[in-house]
């Protein structure tokens, strides 16, 4: 209402009564308007009064109440502190336990301890330490136990072992072997004796070459799991200095682990893995996949447990056409063989019409595909390379299956069939997951998957945490509501507990909690209450308020000016 | 056709009274299904008052279950006892005993308009009595208005809850007029209680029913003096000032009649609900304004395009902007309680959140008890072009709802911009209202003024 009542209150004239406006001479000619009454003013008073107690009595507090931005204490400098890296220092203990059967106490003590003598003091890669410990007593002399035995040897090792060194007696060799264990994270060492006589004849200073074997062969094993690391630790622009970087990041290395990375998947707890069979015809309607997958995949995934989970889908999907982008299989008359270009390989899966959904749930998906060309495109592979499988990055793998033309039935797959197929995906997968290459004992890559990713997550939330506490300063406008400071406590408590296990070398509690952290440290800085408002900057607000509070505070304000003048003209007059 | 005019003259009333009825009764009986599309229209019925959350409320009532509980139902607790008694409304005979009652409730506020006019208090209070008291309609004029007006009409088919309240508010003025504090206060607590914003008819009501109060007073003691044939308002005040009723009790009482009224209304609809969910369920719905769907009111296109964090501020000034027009029209309009009555009346029929075409119209009929003042607004203000924008408005936005609800070819805008001009030419006849009376209360001090050309200094 623009014309309130009180501006109405003026005294009204009539027209032949008014001043002119220029009339300075004139004006004592023209009748002047009669005084206003007293009660009259205290009316236009008390009414004037009465909007402004409502503004001030009762908007000024609703204004203050509802438009106070709510901000939980952050503990910023902690937070800033992690993302400067000067929380925690990196440090990653090697346990490495050496098994010495037959071997006497003296000596296999002094080989543990030349081990870790030699290995630190070539180390390039200062975060990496080895601890070399003795295995627990050994019990060789009772003769019980037969040196070849590998359970009981294991079981003397802690859970924090990264690597058991095993020496096993030699007769013949007069340099020592040594071979990794594919599935269990032991070095065996193959010896003579005279490689351990050396040692009681040498003066302390000169080396002692079995041990530098040894030594070298260590090496070997974390070489690659310390460039990575080093990588990583580049990558994420941390403030980690790494010193001979040369030396361990050289180019073709870089290279390589620049693909992995490229291939991987970011880390996850949970994945989500989809085996989906798709044919262009009515055949094969059914696939053994269940026992196939139990019997062959089941293992690998066991042992990824303690980094991440998986649930595991299947579908059958009959009718199947490619594409229209693609030029489909062309046949080459030469080989007898139905040919795929390269450049189809890219718009081989039809993602408009095949079923695959990009997310189950929380967590990434990651599809496997078989595909089993019709009776008459058999047998299809790629034409460069004759290969049949083939890996896209951060999304699954592909693979084709010729069946026999012979075969009769073609209506199931067994789990014959399937079993190089799932041993493809299997290796696909663990490419997929990043899984590195080397060594060659899977053990120790698994151990090396869980150090990086621990790693990795710890840089991932702490910069998450260092830009929470820059977006925090640098807008003072945001609402911080009690959950986010709540989520930053978390994160900070479970960032220190990763940090302090994995210098205890408790490396799988470590990802335990640098994934909480990461979690954490996400719903922290995705908080959907606090995203709305970091568009939103000051100037907005008079654009928010001016449109409607801007004409309902022109008439009060001028109101009150009016009043206050009139006022202080008639007590001048008064005086 | 002589026996018709001669039973016109002889019972106006009665005859209004029953051509109202007829008109509203053929209307259920002729088109059935009538009261039925009328009670989901936008313009007739809102969420707090629709009839049709109306009979979910009452079937959950009636299968003993909360019916607040679910958020659709917003309505007075008290209805629902009373509207359980009747039959259905889906069969006909049930939609013909509502559109009966509403028919009823009309008929008694047309009448209670009808007496408020024949008491003469827009022109003539204890302080003031206007120069242009012969050109007041006659009373069955008024109630005429009321119940011939279309808009009321089709609010009695379409029989929102909203009409309780409406009803509730004329009967205390009525009783405000007949200088009865107790039933006014009460009947001002039935409407506040039914849906909040009749709260801010408080002050203007005491005021109006302590107006009545002290002339009623005065004349009484005049009476007793055997001072007859002197109506000048000044002499009466003069002499009489010693047997006035103190103004502070007076309100404090009339204050706290109403919080009694409010708090035995409340606790009665506590006992007949499972729990005190139904306060948050009606008053906060009014307050926070969960519900945008459309209606002809200035809300909800401004809180659907509202930031979330400023929306709760808004709503507070929405609020307050209305309320803060309450103490102010008191103090300027001491001398006619019944048009700040009446002010105050049009100021929550545009600003209130869920306003309906019915609250319009019943306050169009409230403004004809100051028909005195149509002189006035007529020949120096906007009346005409305000009354042709209404009906423009009424016209169209029927028109632009259902272009953009139903048909799809419009947008939102259009039927938002034809409820601004509908609020807009609501605005000019109250702001003109405003001016008449201000000049009116000029001229009775300043005769010589009449009829000339005036200006603000």
């Amino acid at each position: 209402m623009a014309s309130d009542p009180a501006q109405a209150t003026g005294d009204f004239l009539p027209s032949e009564d008014r001043e002119p406006v220029n009339a300075v001479g004139a004006a004592k000619v023209i009748q002047s308007p009669p005084p206003e009454q007293p009660k009259s003013i205290w009316t236009r008073r008390y009414i004037i009064f009465s909007f402004w107690a409502i503004v001030v009595c009762f908007g000024l507090p609703l204004w203050i109440r509802t438009t106070t931005v709510y901000r939980a204490d952050l503990p910023l400098r902690v937070m800033q502190q992690w993302a400067d890296g000067l929380t925690c220092q990196f440090e990653v203990p090697l346990h490495v336990v050496v098994e010495a059967p037959g071997v006497s106490p003296t000596v296999a003590e002094r080989l543990a301890q030349t081990l870790e003598e030699y290995y630190n003091e070539q180390n390039l890669f200062p975060i990496h330490g080895l601890r070399v410990t003795l295995s627990d007593p050994p019990q060789y002399d009772d003769g019980s136990q037969t040196p070849g035995s590998d359970r009981t040897g294991l079981a003397g090792a802690s859970s924090n072992t990264v690597l058991t060194v095993r020496l096993k007696p030699s007769e013949s060799e007069s340099t020592a072997l040594s071979r990794l264990d594919p599935y269990e994270a032991v070095l065996d060492v193959y010896y003579s004796p005279q490689h351990l006589e050396t040692t009681r004849t040498t003066e302390p200073h000169t080396r002692w070459p079995f041990a530098d074997v040894i030594v070298g062969e260590i090496q070997k094993v974390f070489a690659e799991e310390q460039a990575a690391l080093a990588h990583l630790f580049i990558n994420s622009g941390s403030p980690v200095k790494i010193d001979h970087l040369d030396e361990l990041l050289y180019p073709q290395r870089k290279e390589k682990l620049a693909r992995r990375a490229t291939r991987s998947f970011k880390y996850a707890p949970v994945y989500h893995l989809t085996f989906s069979l798709f044919t262009p015809a009515a055949t094969p309607s059914a696939w053994e996949i269940k026992a196939a997958l139990d019997e062959y995949l089941e293992p690998l995934l066991r042992s990824f447990t303690t980094i991440s989970n998986f649930t595991i889908d299947t579908q059958i999907q009959l009718f199947a056409s490619f594409s229209p982008s693609i030029h489909g299989p062309l046949y080459d008359a030469e080989s007898h063989l139905w040919t795929l270009q390269k450049t189809d390989l890219s718009g081989f899966i039809n993602a408009a019409e095949w079923p695959l959904s990009p997310s189950i749930g929380e967590g990434p998906t990651i599809n496997f595909i078989l595909y089993v060309p019709g009776e008459r495109a058999t047998p299809l592979v790629i034409a460069e390379t004759g290969g049949t499988s083939w890996l896209i990055p951060q999304w699954g793998g592909v693979q084709i299956l010729n069946l026999e033309r012979e075969s009769g039935d073609r209506s199931m797959l067994t789990e014959a069939d399937l079993k190089q197929v799932v041993f493809t995906f299997a290796d696909q997968l663990t490419s997929l997951l990043g899984l590195p290459t080397s060594p060659a004992s899977h053990a120790l890559r698994i151990s090396s998957l869980t150090r990086s990713h621990t790693i990795s997550l710890i840089l991932s939330a702490s910069s998450t945490l260092g830009s929470l506490a820059r977006l925090t300063q640098k807008l003072p406008q945001i609402s911080i509501p009690d959950t986010v400071a709540k989520s930053v406590d978390m994160t900070i408590h479970h960032l220190e507990s990763a940090c302090n296990s994995l210098k205890a070398g408790e490396f799988s509690r470590a990802l335990e909690h640098a994934r909480t952290a990461e979690a954490e440290a996400e719903k922290a800085f995705f908080e959907p209450s606090m995203v709305g408002q970091v568009y939103f900057p000051d100037e907005h607000k008079v654009a928010v308020y001016l449109p409607l509070l801007g004409p309902v505070a022109v008439p009060l304000i001028m109101a009150v000016i009016k009043e206050v003048r009139a006022w202080r003209a008639a007590r001048r007059k008064g005086g | 056709m002589s026996v018709l005019k001669q039973v016109y003259h002889d019972h106006p009333k009665t005859t209004l009274f029953t051509c109202a009825a007829t008109i509203r009764i053929l209307a259920g009986v002729l088109f059935p299904a009538l009261p039925d599309l009328l009670s989901q229209r936008a313009e007739l019925s809102t969420p707090v008052d629709g009839f049709k959350r109306l009979q979910e409320g009452l079937f959950l009532y009636e299968s003993g279950l909360d019916p607040y509980d679910g958020g659709i139902f917003h309505q007075a607790p008290l209805l629902l006892p009373l509207f359980s008694l009747l039959p259905s409304p889906n069969a006909w005979l049930g939609r013909l005993i509502s559109v009966l009652l509403y028919t009823i409730l009309d008929l008694a506020t047309a009448d209670c308009l009808f007496s408020i006019a024949s008491f003469g208090v827009a022109h003539t209070s204890g302080l003031f009595s206007s120069p242009r008291k012969d050109r007041s309609w006659a009373p069955i004029s008024v109630a005429a208005v009321y119940l011939l007006n279309p808009f009321t009409i089709l609010t009695c088919l379409a029989r929102p809850t909203s009409v309780f309240t409406t009803f509730s508010t004329v009967l205390s003025i009525n009783h405000a007029c007949q200088a009865k504090p107790t039933t006014a206060a009460f009947a001002l607590a039935v409407a506040g209680y039914a849906s909040l914003h009749p709260l801010m008819l408080v002050p203007p009501m005491g005021l109006l029913c302590y107006d009545r109060l002290c002339s009623q007073t005065s004349t009484d003691t005049a009476e007793a003096k055997s001072v007859a044939a002197d109506h000048g308002a000044t002499g009466k005040v003069a002499t009489n000032l010693g047997v006035q009723p103190k103004a502070i009790r007076f309100g404090l009482e009339f204050v706290g009649t109403f919080l009694l009224a409010t708090v035995f209304l409340l606790g009665l609809s506590r006992l007949l609900l499972p729990s005190w969910k139904f306060v948050p369920g009606i008053y906060m719905t009014l307050l926070t304004l969960p519900d945008l769907s459309p209606n002809p009111g200035l809300w909800w296109y401004f809180f659907t395009e509202m930031f979330d964090a400023f929306r709760e501020f808004f709503l507070g000034v929405f609020w307050l902007h209305m309320a803060a027009y309450s103490i102010p029209f008191c103090l300027r309009f001491k001398k006619q309680p019944l048009v700040a009555v009446v002010l105050m009346q049009g100021v929550i029929c545009v600003f209130q959140p869920y306003p309906t075409a019915g609250d319009a119209g019943a306050w169009l009929s409230c403004l004809c008890l100051l028909s005195h003042l149509f002189e006035l607004s007529s020949t120096h203000r906007y009346t005409f072009p305000a009354l042709v924008a209404l009906g423009y408005a009424s016209l169209l936005g029927p028109a632009f709802h259902h272009l953009w609800i139903y048909a799809g070819s419009g947008n939102a805008n259009f039927f938002y911009a034809i409820t601004l001009v509908w609020s807009l030419a609501l605005l000019i006849l109250l702001t003109d209202t405003v001016y008449s009376a201000l000049r009116d209360e000029w001229e009775a001090e300043r005769p010589e003024g009449k009829g000339k050309e005036i200006r603000q200094i």
